[in-house]
């Protein structure tokens, strides 16, 4: 079998349709891309106490994240190291004294070093050695906490985490800045929304500016017979109507590229923009930053930054979109949503109603956005026309340009030289 | 329990009726049957006890559940290119005046909601609790509360009140 060379599916105008298609394809990018890229795990704030877990999953290999005696945290295989069972069920929890598997008993130490096993005299003259790692819970390849946002990688080698997320850190650093306390917390269980598409067309839509004024259309039509003339904008207004902006506006956004594919919208301006002043929230912001400091974070505006391959982040709004591919047509992602400690509830308020409308699969919003990855992925299932195409603003575009106007291709034709730089086969 | 008092049973039509409509589609006359304050709310969690304290699936007041009637079946709308039928076998567990004593009622139902799209059927059930407020002429919802089973899966999109 000839070895699979992505530069043949990956264009400087275009992509193949099979890197959304092709079964075998999602299979080498579990291997050669998520294995290798850092993966969001959680937040810190899941895990305060020790004892304390998130079990989760990165490339569909079952991981928790925990915090230890000591309080750090570790990302560990999900998985006992006598018969392979899943020791915690997904989902939060605390465990009291040891991790026990349900399955024979066998325990660990909250660093996943084997504590027991049962009747262990029966392993005498066998070699077995509860001190060899091999009978501990593995770790990962890698774990690193970014002010409290938990990575982890499979693979043992690669960048560090701040190396990898370059001025995406930077959302990140605006997220918690925006805490008058510099604090964030995780607020209740996620949205959990199952796509029939493959992983990249959910990651490629967020930094998608030529989708909202035809996919949404129809809710801001609807929002605009429904508010009465001459009426201030209500919240829910404000997070809707801006969907029907025109092209301008989003070229005026602005669309900026890293390397590793990441992105984001807007930076100054964005769909946020026109938001309400929460009061209370600025004043709490001066005393704690200073007026200089907070101009300066208050003017920070991201719509969507994507950490490729995993992550989108909010810094306006304070919510985290996690991908989760299940299958080459089966993608789950979750939102999870964050307080901003020290701030008004009201600014919690408007995070929940923002994902609410948008990120909800109840949501008016993000069933179009739905329907159009199913069209697309049912569309490219067969031919007659094997490429995508993503050349628009390749023409303006000058040699290593980092940014672009809104609705120009430059974002998924970066996404496209990271992922084929992940998936080639000298890079293994 | 459902006593035969007649508040009781003008509750039990109430639901009823709301039931019907939403089974119909008809989310104009469906969102009459809240008061001006009223509240759809389906919880991300079965342990919320406010709407406001966590995300929810869906919190929707008059103003939302106007917008969500003009956007049901909105031509411009890639989603509502496809017929939408849902059915709904709902079983009233009781009816009782709630315990603050000013003139509201709690009702609590079991569900099942079946809603066939796009070549699929989606299945829910679940408990419905109500809050229902005497208007003097009658009564209207405060606040219909939705907990599905499946919470806490991942869930395709749900384009219709369950």
């Amino acid at each position: 079998m000839p070895e699979f060379d992505p530069s043949a599916l990956v264009r400087e105008d275009a992509v193949h349709r099979s890197v959304y298609t092709d079964p075998e394809i999602f299979e080498l990018e579990q291997e050669r891309l998520w294995r290798r890229a850092w993966i969001y795990v959680g937040h810190e704030s899941q895990v305060s106490e020790p004892g304390d877990y998130y079990a989760t999953t990165i490339a569909q290999t079952p991981v928790f994240l925990i915090r230890g005696k000591d309080g750090g945290i570790a990302v560990l295989n999900n998985r006992c190291a006598h018969k392979g069972a899943k020791l915690l069920a997904e989902g939060c929890g605390r465990v009291a004294g040891r991790l026990r598997c349900p399955y024979h008993g066998w325990t660990y130490r909250l660093d996943g070093s084997l504590a027991t096993v049962p009747a262990p005299r029966r392993y005498e003259g066998t070699g077995f050695d509860p001190a060899d790692p091999k009978f501990h819970l593995a770790s990962i390849g890698g774990v690193a906490s970014y002010r409290g946002f938990v990575f982890g990688r499979l693979a043992a080698d690669g960048p560090d985490l701040e190396d990898f997320l370059g001025d995406a850190a930077r959302t990140l650093d605006n997220m918690v800045e925006r805490s008058p306390e510099g604090r964030l917390e995780i607020v209740g269980s996620p949205l959990r929304y199952l796509h029939d598409c493959n992983w990249k067309m959910w990651v490629e839509n967020l930094n998608d500016a030529l989708h909202p004024m035809v996919a949404h259309a129809s809710v801001v039509d609807a929002v605009g017979q429904t508010r009465k003339k001459d009426d201030a904008f209500s919240p829910v207004a404000q997070i809707l109507a801006p969907a029907g902006a025109s092209y301008d506006i989003f070229d005026q956004f602005g669309i900026t590229v890293m390397d590793r594919g990441h992105s984001y919208m807007g930076g100054k301006r964005s769909v946020h923009t026109g938001y309400s002043e929460i009061p209370g929230y600025l004043g709490a912001m001066q005393s704690a930053w200073g007026e200089d400091k907070t101009d300066e974070i208050l003017a920070q505006n991201r719509h969507n930054t994507v950490i490729y391959p995993s992550l989108t982040a909010k810094d306006a709004v304070q919510v985290l979109r996690v991908v989760k591919p299940l299958a080459v047509d089966k993608t789950v992602v979750e939102s999870w949503h964050f307080r901003l400690v020290g701030a008004p509830n009201a600014l919690l308020q408007r995070t929940l109603l923002y994902s609410q409308l948008v990120n909800s699969s109840a949501s008016m919003v993000g069933p179009d956005d739905w329907e159009c990855y199913t069209r697309m992925q049912e569309g490219l299932s067969t031919g007659p026309n094997d490429w995508v195409d993503t050349r628009r603003g390749l023409d303006r575009q000058k040699p290593d340009e980092r940014s672009s106007f809104g609705t120009s291709d430059l974002v998924f034709r970066n996404q496209y030289r990271a992922w084929a730089t992940y998936m080639a086969p000298s890079n293994q | 329990m459902i006593s035969d008092n007649p508040s009781s049973l003008a509750i039990a039509a109430l639901l009823r009726k709301e039931r019907d409509l939403l089974d119909r589609g008809d989310l104009d006359a469906w969102r009459q049957l809240f008061t001006t304050d009223g509240v759809y709310w389906m919880p991300s969690d079965p342990a919320h006890e406010k709407p406001l304290e966590a995300i929810s699936l869906m919190l929707e007041g008059q103003e939302l559940m106007e917008i969500r009637a003009r956007n049901f079946g909105h031509a411009m709308s890639p989603s509502m290119a496809h017929p939408l039928r849902s059915c709904r076998l709902m079983e009233i567990r009781s009816i009782l005046p709630s315990k603050g004593g000013d003139g509201e009622w709690q009702a609590i139902a079991s569900f099942h909601a079946v809603i066939s799209y796009r070549q699929e059927q989606q299945l829910f059930a679940g408990s419905y609790t109500y809050l229902v407020a005497a208007t003097g002429t009658g009564f209207l919802i405060r606040q219909k509360r939705v907990d599905i089973l499946n919470v806490d899966q991942p869930i395709k999109s749900v384009l219709i009140y369950i």
